[in-house]
């Protein structure tokens, strides 16, 4: 579905990401790993199309991401969320979430001045697309706050939210879970394990909580120093010695195991 | 569902009572402080500048985009009357519909840099503008009459001549209702939340398929087109304009009436509208010193209600809410798991990695 293949990307003469290549399979958990400046968000923002990589292709359903720019690759079905939530603040939880459904929506400045009947259906449709995340993410009691005013982790629901309610093929998750307390981690993880199904994607998951990553993925992916260091199953990667040594280090693998 | 649609609306529904009583205040007006020439000529301005204001806050406020020259297509717009009453004669709704498609063009092309450029230079570029229309108005002497000034004809619809100053009291109240009207639907809708969007995150969002550059310059071409329309009306209320009325000090009112009347609030840019014509008004006896009371309440509103105006119910209620202990915020669920990390967030947002990943 999503193939990176041979992509570098430096920064004045810093590699980022250096000769990369890898798969995301349909409908499944992928999960990105690496210690921290590994480049995994950079990868995050080649895909989402926020950088450029100077070498290598990105391939999506055939299509070739890189032609495209930022604010296109959602309709092709590729959706993010932001390490440190990029919510619109001063618009309520239920309009950040109709942002999400907008792109689907034909209808232009003027259909929306005279609410021609295009604007109207859309309008009807993206609130009961934004309730029915909401209730999925548990949000309902909280949907006409003002988005700036929720505590950091209702608003890395929202941000989840948002992304989840655009009908994506792919999810990019960037740290859903960072800076949450452990309770909402092991609810959070409930809740990804159930998106493949439920929203019919699959789910690139970025994070460093190793409960979090190694308990939903299918598929782990290893990088460090922009390089891709181990691939497999999460009980082949919490054992991997190249990866314990690079990334969990011996302590969290003994915790680990 | 848990949340029904009355629920989502309730937020919104302080404001737009206080629309609706307002318009009816508007509409009722003359007949209560009496329909003399003096009144209704302060009502008129009010009127005219609210859709000015709230044109600016489109930008401003709405969008987070700067412009210190909106004067200037205040002019386009009175040029525009003037010149379809003098020479073209078309009928009003063609006029109205001239008047903002013009300034609108203008306002397109100030807006194709906008989605490239920092609001820094946008400041220099609408300062620019709104220095030159005065200038280009009085080299202009074929549309404009230069320096005496352009007479602009009585506007008449169907056979009613706009010649009293109750029939133009009216004339511009349903047209600025219904331009409200019109830019109240469009900020409820898609391309209102897109205009936000980009306000509050530009990287968000592009990620949710807002074409930022684009956006950016459909509002600046909005919000000339609406303030255009008011340059019509401008025009035929004052039926001399000369180039002199345009000045960047007027401008920076508009500006100022944004602000004391609340940074992306319709209602409150009414509000702001209104201030700034009873103190104009005021600055025959007053002098020079207009500009320092707009000045100083500009200082003053941003100390005490950074959200202006409009912001004072809100803070007046929080603070007497406060005052008796117990807040219970409504919609506020126990049951909701996120609110089992509401107290850990603190530490939450120092843990993360930040931006040592890019």
């Amino acid at each position: 579905m999503l193939e990176l293949d041979g992509i570098s990307l430096s920064f004045g003469g810093v590699e980022a990401v250096d000769n990369l290549s890898f798969e995301i399979p349909d409908g499944q958990i992928t999960a990105l790993i690496g210690p921290n400046g590994a480049g995994k968000t950079s990868i995050l923002n080649i895909i989402s199309r926020f950088y450029t990589p100077q070498h290598g292709t990105v391939t999506f359903d055939g299509h070739d991401l890189l032609k495209l720019g930022p604010s296109q690759i959602i309709d092709l079905g590729i959706a993010r969320s932001f390490q440190n939530v990029a919510l619109f603040k001063e618009l309520s939880v239920v309009d950040n979430l109709k942002v999400g459904t907008d792109h689907r929506s034909k209808a232009g400045l003027f259909s929306n001045m005279f609410r021609l009947p295009r604007a109207g259906k859309h309008e009807r449709e993206a609130r009961e697309e934004a309730e029915s995340v909401l209730g999925f993410l548990d949000l309902e009691s909280i949907a006409t706050k003002r988005a700036g005013d929720l505590s950091f982790g209702h608003q890395k629901l929202v941000d989840l939210g948002r992304a989840l309610v655009s009908h994506p093929k792919l999810l990019l998750l960037d740290e859903p879970a960072a800076g949450t307390s452990e309770g909402l981690k092991v609810w959070l993880a409930e809740k990804i394990k159930e998106i493949p199904e439920k929203f019919g994607c699959a789910v690139l998951l970025i994070d460093h909580n190793m409960v979090l990553v190694l308990g939903v993925s299918e598929k782990v992916i290893v990088v460090d120093f922009g390089s891709k260091i181990a691939q497999g199953a999460p009980e082949e990667i919490r054992r991997d010695p190249v990866v314990i040594g690079a990334y969990l280090g011996e302590e969290s693998a003994t915790e680990l195991n | 569902m848990a949340f029904k649609l009355s629920q989502l609306r309730k937020g919104r529904r302080g404001s737009q009572i206080g629309l609706v009583v307002g318009a009816f205040a508007f509409a009722l007006a003359p007949a209560v402080v009496g329909a003399n020439v003096t009144t209704m000529g302060i009502l008129t301005q009010t009127i005219i500048y609210s859709l000015v204001v709230v044109s600016l806050n489109l930008l401003v406020g709405f969008g987070g985009l700067v412009s210190i020259g909106h004067a200037g297509f205040l002019a386009i717009g009175a040029y525009a009357a003037g010149y379809s009453a003098n020479h073209l004669h078309l009928a009003l709704p063609l006029e109205l519909l001239m008047a903002g498609v013009l300034a609108g063009i203008v306002g397109l092309v100030m807006g194709l840099p906008s989605g490239r450029l920092s609001g820094n230079y946008l400041v220099i570029i609408t300062l620019g503008f709104g220095l030159a229309v005065p200038q280009i108005a009085l080299q202009a002497t074929d549309i404009t009459n230069g320096f005496t000034g352009l007479t602009i004809a009585n506007t008449q619809i169907g056979p009613i001549l706009m010649n009293s100053p109750k029939a133009m009291y009216y004339f511009c109240f349903v047209v600025v209702a219904i331009s409200l009207v019109l830019i109240l639907l469009v900020l409820a809708s898609k391309s209102g939340r897109a205009i936000m969007a980009v306000r509050d995150s530009e990287a968000a969002a592009a990620a949710m398929g807002i074409h930022v550059a684009r956006t950016k310059i459909i509002l600046f071409t909005f919000s000339a087109f609406f303030c255009g329309i008011a340059g019509d009306l401008f025009g035929h209320f004052e039926g001399l304009v000369t180039a002199g009325d345009f000045t960047l000090s007027l401008s920076l009112f508009f500006l100022a009436a944004v602000i004391v009347g609340g940074l992306g609030s319709v209602g409150g840019s009414i509000l702001g509208a209104l201030v700034l014509v009873y103190v104009q008004t005021r600055s025959a006896s007053i002098g020079v010193y207009s500009e320092f009371i707009i000045g100083g309440a500009v200082v003053v509103v941003l100390l005490t209600f950074p959200g202006g105006i409009a912001s004072i119910p809100t803070v007046v209620a929080r603070w007497l809410r406060s005052t008796r202990g117990t807040v219970r915020v409504p919609g506020e669920g126990e049951s909701n798991p996120g609110d089992a990390l509401t107290a850990q967030a603190g530490i939450g947002v120092g843990d993360h990695q930040g931006a040592s990943d890019a």
